[in-house]
């Protein structure tokens, strides 16, 4: 009896969701993979995935997708990281007031910020202005349409993202580990790397993960602020869809997008301290 | 040589003062317990001594030597934390070796220590296992064994055995003093349990409200409290309001006359409290000789309790005193019948005056 209530009642909760995510995600998913094997006058095909199979195209770009992720994924860490800890070690009041400077970003959609970096950031822009006025010259840095303009619009977006889990994993931590090591005759450095950062790394694995696998899927940051060699797999989609107007080809490489990310949440799995992420507890 | 010494050391919070100005002192060895109500400031002093809180006031010193500014990792000082402080992330043999590995001991030391002082502690064979797959008592023994491994001059405990049951409580405390009398290591242990502080210290320091309100060994500590928080604090008592006679002797609030033993601040007239533990005022039964026993009272029983190894006895005196006697639980030892009319006595001995207000001095 109660058991089928429990049923019930779960059923109640999660079906909502299941609904609104099987319209919306799920049916376009299950489009896009069957385009993938169809011809554009409605014939199966194998040519979407041949052609990518050869194409140096799409092997550049998956690479460069994988490079421009890990790259975003370590820098937006490095500064997220300091962040979080120095979060983590506010009083609960201050912390939830500068919270909401971390949440700042998301205040804005990317695409209205990427047009207000590239007006920051462009040869005109207040940067390239202030360094000519105070260093003088003509030497712009180039801060737009290269790997670095890449860079900071993705890491910008992303800090949230990796704050979160590892601020999470630094309060769960006791306040009394650190003054336990500190009274055994622990220095700062060794506390820091032997109790504070491992037990951190959960979180820091979710973040990493959670970094990698939203920049695997990025496409106005590269389209906007990245150069001709920043052309990551979603720009590749469009580029086909609107462009070569290759549907099949389009939909082959969003279904290998897809997989890529699926293969690295199932590694996720497979590290240690991957699962929490996953809503199982360490 | 003192191995702990605080001087006129107090610690304020802006408008709270957590501890006023006090002055201790520990012997090499010694086991001493910091009793007090909650929030009398117990912790505060741990602390101070721990290096984790700077003191507002006075200097500390740890084996002879001013160490109120040296951080708290070049104290030498082991703790115990009430919630033991394992880290969750390494082995047990990990967490005894984390200590030792600040120290640079060689790995072949290290194995050496961590299994003697597991050993010691009875538990040989959870090195291998995580802090989270050990009991409570199991986890306590880990935490104390880490501090032992790496012989800190003193340990300091935080109400280390809070969070066990009673029974693991009572046995954890044999282990403690069998620890320390072993390794002769200084302790410093927080409790607000009287009785673990009665059964397990050398010598007591009873907080009030950030005070010293006495020190010194259990047995002096209960059959000669200097104030009524004192009486009260440390086992059960009868206390009364009562007047000191001219003859030394002194009325009671039943308006029994009762002789007591003399105190110099006791002078004729003044207002006073008389304390008698329970334990030393006899039921008088047919065919007892109660003229061992000067002071004696009749009242009407009221309720007789039987806890374990010991009976209560509540017993009304006239002008709503009650008056509590305890003894020993014997088979064949009949409880009174509420109502029935009783006999008290006890010895001037143990009829304590105190002052009404405040401390005896000396
Ligand atoms: N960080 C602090 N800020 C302000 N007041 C404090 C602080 N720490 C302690 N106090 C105050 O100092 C007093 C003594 O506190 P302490 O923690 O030493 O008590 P305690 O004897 O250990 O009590 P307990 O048995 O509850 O642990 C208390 O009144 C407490 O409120
Ligand atoms: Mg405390």
């Amino acid at each position: 009896m109660l058991e089928r209530r429990a049923q019930r009642l779960a059923i109640m909760f999660v079906a909502p969701a299941t609904i609104f995510m099987l319209a919306v995600f799920l049916i376009p998913l299950w489009k896009v993979v069957s385009q993938s094997f169809t011809t554009m006058d409605g014939h199966f095909t194998w040519a979407g995935y041949a052609e990518l199979k050869t194409s140096i195209l799409f092997a550049k770009v998956m690479w460069n997708t994988i490079e421009i992720s890990l790259m975003a994924t370590v820098v937006t860490l490095l500064f997220a990281y300091p962040l979080a800890y120095y979060l983590a070690k506010q009083p609960p009041r201050r912390r939830a007031y500068l919270m909401v400077f971390v949440l700042l970003p998301f205040w804005t959609s990317v695409l209205v910020k990427s047009f207000a970096f590239m007006v920051v950031l462009g040869e005109n822009g207040f940067i390239n202005q202030g360094l000519r006025a105070i260093i003088g010259g003509d030497l712009p840095i180039k801060l737009l349409f290269n790997r670095t303009g890449v860079m900071i619009g993705m890491t910008h977006y992303f800090i949230p993202f990796m704050v979160f889990p590892i601020l999470t994993s630094l309060l769960a931590q006791s306040p009394d580990l650190p003054k336990a090591a500190q009274l055994m005759g622990s220095g700062a450095m060794r506390i820091f790397f032997k109790i504070t950062l491992p037990l951190s790394m959960p979180g820091v694995m979710a973040g990493s993960l959670l970094t990698f696998i939203l920049s695997l899927g990025f496409f106005i940051t590269p389209s906007l602020m990245g150069g001709r060699k920043d052309m990551m797999m979603a720009n590749l989609v469009d580029f086909y869809m609107r462009e070569t107007l290759n549907w099949p080809v389009a939909a082959a490489i969003a279904c290998l997008l897809l997989l890529l990310s699926l293969a690295f949440i199932g590694l996720l799995t497979r590290i240690p301290g991957g699962k929490s992420v996953l809503g199982e507890a360490g | 040589m003192a191995m702990v010494g605080l001087q006129r050391a107090g610690k304020r919070y802006g408008d709270v003062v957590a501890l006023h100005e006090v002055d201790l002192s520990v012997e090499e060895g010694e086991f001493v317990t910091l009793l007090g109500p909650s929030g009398s400031g117990k912790t505060t002093m741990l602390n101070l001594i721990a290096g984790m809180i700077a003191p507002t006031t006075g200097q500390i010193f740890i084996a002879g030597k001013d160490a109120t500014n040296t951080p708290p990792n070049k104290r030498g000082l082991g703790m115990v934390f009430q919630n033991y402080a394992l880290m969750p992330h390494m082995t047990i043999f990990e967490n005894v070796a984390f200590p030792l590995r600040v120290r640079k001991t060689p790995e072949e030391e290290i194995k050496k220590k961590v299994a003697h002082v597991l050993n010691l502690v009875h538990l040989p064979q959870v090195a291998n296992r995580k802090p989270r797959e050990l009991s409570g008592g199991q986890q306590q023994r880990v935490a104390l064994a880490r501090c032992i491994v790496y012989n800190p001059t003193i340990i300091l405990m935080d109400e280390p055995l809070g969070a066990l049951d009673k029974k693991l409580r009572e046995q954890m405390q044999l282990e403690l003093k069998r620890i320390h009398t072993e390794l002769k290591i200084t302790m410093l242990y927080v409790t607000h349990d009287q009785e673990e502080a009665l059964t397990m210290s050398d010598r007591i320091v009873l907080l009030n409200d950030g005070r010293i309100e006495q020190m010194g060994p259990p047995e002096e500590m209960y059959f000669k409290p200097r104030s009524v928080f004192a009486a009260d604090f440390l086992g059960s008592s009868n206390i009364w309001d009562a007047t000191i006679e001219s003859d030394g002797g002194a009325t009671i609030k039943s308006g029994d006359k009762v002789k007591i033993k003399s105190e110099a601040f006791a002078k004729p007239g003044a207002k006073a409290k008389i304390m008698v533990r329970p334990e030393n005022i006899n039921v008088i039964r047919q065919g007892d000789d109660e003229s061992r026993f000067e002071n004696r009272v009749s009242g009407k029983a009221i309720d007789t309790l039987i806890l374990g190894g010991v009976i209560k006895h509540y017993v009304q005196l006239a002008n709503d005193t009650v008056i509590i006697s305890q003894e020993l639980t014997r088979s064949g030892r009949r409880s009174l019948t509420p109502g029935q009319d009783v006999r008290l006595a006890w010895r001037p001995d143990d009829t304590l005056p105190l002052p009404a207000t405040g401390k005896m001095e000396g």
